[in-house]
């Protein structure tokens, strides 16, 4: 086996336009669950019971099933029903929808660590519901939360491979396109592999930065 | 100062977690500006009454008027009542994410519709008045304990409540910070007119800023008047006994 630099440089223009996609994924994704987390878990505490039913069956079923097969059912299965979007939508739909059931646990466990007593301050301040969320409560939930979602955007960027099965040309797709073209694997996927460490390795010591930064206080 | 109708009245309130009944026909009438200790062993519910008043806790039967407006059902006009009660609690509560300045404007801008400037006008005064002015930019952390519970009490103030609601607002400091709250209070207690109600387990500071002292015992007033008969001269077994016990801690 032999590894050859020259055929690795001239490909690799291509595997960075795939990594272009895997980020625009990876970031869509991540902005859609960090948004659907938030509203599942606000469902969760609102005590009515349709609502919380729902959000709790939601993230049942999201976690208990694999991305893959989310995938497969949301590009392959919905258009049977008429419902069909382009394969980078389909791809970060599915991602968001998958990671906001897993981020709606975050931001639960993050809001049950407010000390009941702020609660009871801003009611005795005479707050409404919405300033207490957004003035009081969130604002101290949330930093604790970010090393958390770190690694969950971590997490996603390591999911997004699974996207070339829909046809998404993202970074991991385009290293298949030229192995399936040039019948060449080596280069391909050792250097997808060495982009996704250059990325995840300073990306997860970045992590364990904010953690010593929000994990004391 | 006091006039006919009482500014809180308390009738037949009944309160109960679970099967742990805390107040049962508890009655309390609190003139306007009227100051009222309220004392009594712990469990005896004190501290719910406080809460109930507040709203931080339903209750189960009677009813507890605030300026004539019914508390017992969330309505607009019990909302509106509440707005006149301000609380001050054993642990601070400050909210530890904002400075001592935007703890006590933040709810005056929001609530009370002032301008920031009028706010941080206001906040500068009630700041001021409990001895912190130069702590303006601190946050809540930075602050001794004895410190936070002034900040707390400026924050109550900020919505210039009738009704002020300390609930033992000592009992979470060291003894040496204790004193420097409790001056605040007594000068509040001299200069402002305020209706206070307040739960404490400082019998010298119940005697000297009160009114009158209530006495509870199982979720009831067993003896009530002005504190020199209740501290000279108790009528009611359980009062002696308690305030016996505590005067030999």
């Amino acid at each position: 086996m032999s590894f050859d630099f020259a055929f690795a440089w001239s490909i690799l223009p291509d595997l960075l336009r795939g990594a272009a996609v895997t980020a625009e994924a990876t970031f869509g994704g991540m902005a859609l669950a960090m948004a659907g987390g938030l509203l599942l878990a606000l469902a969760r505490r609102t005590g009515r019971r349709p609502l919380t039913a729902i959000a709790r069956g939601y993230i049942s079923a999201v976690r208990n099933t694999p991305l893959l097969v989310q995938l497969y059912f949301i590009f392959y299965v919905l258009p049977l029903a008429g419902l069909r979007f382009d394969a980078l939508a389909t791809g970060v739909v599915t991602l968001g929808l998958h990671y906001s059931a897993f981020l709606a646990e975050v931001y639960r466990a993050g809001i049950d660590a407010v000390p009941h007593g702020q609660w009871e301050a801003a009611q005795a301040l005479g707050l409404s519901r919405s300033d207490t969320w957004r003035g009081i409560v969130l604002p101290q939930a949330i930093p604790p939360m970010v090393p958390v979602f770190g690694n969950f955007l971590i997490g996603m960027f390591k999911d997004t491979p699974l996207l070339a099965t829909i046809t998404i040309p993202e970074m991991f797709g385009a290293a298949e396109q030229i192995a399936g073209d040039t019948y060449r694997y080596n280069e391909p996927y050792t250097l997808v592999g060495l982009i996704f460490l250059a990325i995840s390795y300073p990306a997860a010591l970045g992590v364990r930065g904010l953690e010593r930064r929000f994990g004391h206080r | 100062m006091a006039t006919d109708d009482p500014l809180v009245r308390f009738r037949a309130v009944r309160k109960a977690f679970g099967s742990n009944v805390v107040l049962e026909h508890f009655d309390l009438d609190v003139a306007d500006g009227e100051r009222i200790a309220l004392i009594g062993p712990s469990g005896s519910g004190k501290t719910t009454v406080l809460r109930l008043l507040m709203g931080l806790d339903g209750f189960d039967g009677g009813e507890i008027e605030l300026g004539g407006a019914p508390l017992s059902r969330a309505t607009p006009q019990a909302k509106l009542a509440r707005r006149q009660v301000g609380m001050v609690f054993q642990h601070f509560n400050l909210f530890p994410h904002l400075t001592v300045m935007r703890n006590v404007t933040e709810a005056p801008r929001r609530v009370l519709g002032l301008s920031d400037a009028e706010a941080r006008a206001q906040a500068a005064e009630l700041l001021n008045l409990v001895g912190l002015h130069a702590k303006h930019d601190a946050l809540p952390r930075q602050l001794s304990g004895g410190q936070q519970q002034r900040v707390a009490i400026a924050r109550a103030l900020a919505m210039r409540p009738r009704v002020m609601l300390f609930d033992e607002i000592t009992s979470a400091l060291d003894p040496e910070l204790v004193g420097e709250v409790l001056r605040v209070v007594r000068q509040l207690a001299r200069d402002s007119g305020m209706t206070m109600l307040i739960v404490t387990h400082e019998m010298s500071f119940a005697r000297d800023v009160s009114d009158r002292v209530v006495f509870m015992e199982h979720g009831r007033v067993a003896e009530q008047g002005p504190p020199a008969v209740i501290f000279r001269n108790p009528r009611n077994d359980r009062t002696r006994a308690f305030l016996q016990a505590i005067l030999e801690r």
